[in-house]
């Protein structure tokens, strides 16, 4: 009885009724991400009554996610999101059945979470994890609902699901290379507004019940864009006779466990990229034809005290011009963006420069 | 061929949102863009001529409208 009084706007619905909501609660959803993304979607799927819920997240609340991850509260930062989102939408909806996996998406665990559920939800946030699950999706024959922000803009689309021609196309066909994460800034770099991941959230909700359930027209082979700055949008068709790049998909699960996402999105630069520890360093900073550029924030210490230039990574792109030597050091504070920055340098200027980075960084150039 | 181009994301940062170009096909149309604007090079780009994406060279029509798509990786 209260299952009728909780869906009776759906019941009431024209179009929708009971044989909808009936199916709803017979399908599960895997949602991969609880952030920006994944919060709207989980909320609106679990108050629709979805039968069984699954939560991939291995991160940890920052207070930093609560301008736009709308399911949690200030008094749980550093716990994680996958139990915390769990424990919220238990109590939104007891009669469904939720389970919460505290991990990363891997190659070696994505083929096991996936195969149990009937659609997945695409609420990552970076390429790797992107890349992995769209070729597992495909290779399981798993209908994806992919959604993807960039600070007022979005695309969401659904992947794996045939149109009305019966062709199913993937992200591969609109990117059939990773592109590295320098590309495609994230939110930690770039910024978002808030409310941009609740909008394409909700439309990723959106997406997954009218698959399931069958009503309207979802966005089988089509990529929907939307800026929320002047609601300009767009709807580009994915034609079937496109190539999803057959050569760079991992052509069975064997072979997707053993491809090195993390390696594949981006790093491909990162190839030609020498490590040099504190004493080579240090020989290399007397050298005249060797540029030495530092791409921490400009009120990172300690400040370097011989010759180099300071660019931020994150004004790296716009800087690139003053790199005017053919050998280019690049170092930070850890090693980390240092590595990052090479492989773009690398990246962009082309083969002809020598480009390495600090192993270490300064901190462990302080301790040498 | 004078065309339109629409861009998106971080591509109009660099182009702007919507810019007129002239150019007989998709390639020569990405090609002068990569020249004059050095800071897409090396770019994963996704492009759409009158809202179909395309991934061959393609000839445009006058009045075509070409848009630019990057990935985005936020989530």
């Amino acid at each position: 009885m209260t299952e009728i009084e909780r869906y009776s706007r759906h019941y009431q619905l024209a179009g929708f009724g009971k044989q909808a909501q009936e199916q709803l609660a017979k399908s599960s959803v895997l949602v991969i991400g609880a952030g920006g993304l994944g919060c709207p979607v989980l909320q609106y799927l679990v108050a629709a009554g979805i039968g069984k819920i699954g939560i991939v997240d291995h991160d940890t609340i920052e207070l930093n996610n609560l301008q736009r991850q709308v399911l949690y509260n200030t008094n749980e930062v550093g716990l994680p999101k996958a139990k915390v989102a769990a424990e919220k939408l238990r109590l939104l909806n007891p009669e469904i059945h939720i389970s919460e996996y505290i991990t990363y998406l891997s190659t070696e665990n994505a083929v096991g979470l996936i195969e149990g559920y009937d659609v997945v939800v695409d609420c990552t946030d970076n390429f790797a994890t992107r890349y992995l699950l769209g070729d597992a999706c495909m290779l399981l024959d798993k209908p994806l609902v992919f959604g993807a922000i960039y600070q007022y803009e979005g695309q969401v689309a659904v992947f794996n699901v045939a149109g009305d021609n019966g062709v199913k196309t993937t992200y591969r066909h609109l990117f059939p290379v990773p592109p590295s994460q320098l590309d495609a800034p994230d939110c930690n770099t770039a910024g978002v507004l808030g409310v941009l991941p609740g909008t394409i959230g909700t439309l990723q909700a959106t997406e997954t019940i009218k698959i399931l359930t069958g009503i309207g027209k979802p966005l089988c082979n089509r990529l929907m864009t939307i800026n929320l700055l002047d609601y300009t949008s767009l709807i580009l068709d994915i034609p079937e006779n496109l190539s999803a790049c057959p050569d760079r998909i991992p052509k069975s699960l064997q072979e997707l466990e053993k491809t090195d996402y993390e390696r594949v999105c981006g790093a491909e630069s990162l190839l030609d990229i020498q490590t040099i520890d504190a004493s080579q360093f240090v020989k290399m900073a007397d050298d005249r034809d060797v540029l030495i550029v530092d791409v921490r924030e400009l009120d990172e210490n300690p400040r370097l005290t011989f010759p180099h230039v300071p660019i931020p990574l994150s004004a790296l792109e716009r800087n690139l011009w003053i790199i005017d030597r053919k050998k280019v050091v690049v170092v930070c504070q850890s090693g980390k963006r240092s590595q990052t920055a090479a492989g773009f340098i690398r990246e962009k200027l082309g083969e002809t420069y020598q480009i390495s980075h600090l192993e270490g960084g300064v901190m462990g150039l302080e301790n040498a | 061929m004078k065309i339109k181009i629409r861009t998106f994301g971080s591509v109009a940062e660099i182009l702007g949102t919507e810019l007129d170009a002239e150019a007989i096909d998709t390639d020569s149309l990405i090609a002068s863009l990569y020249k004059s604007y050095r800071m897409l090079e090396g770019r994963k780009l996704l492009i759409a001529v009158n809202n179909t994406v395309i991934q061959q060279n393609t000839a445009l029509q006058e009045n075509d409208v070409v848009a630019i798509m990057p990935p985005y990786s936020g989530g």
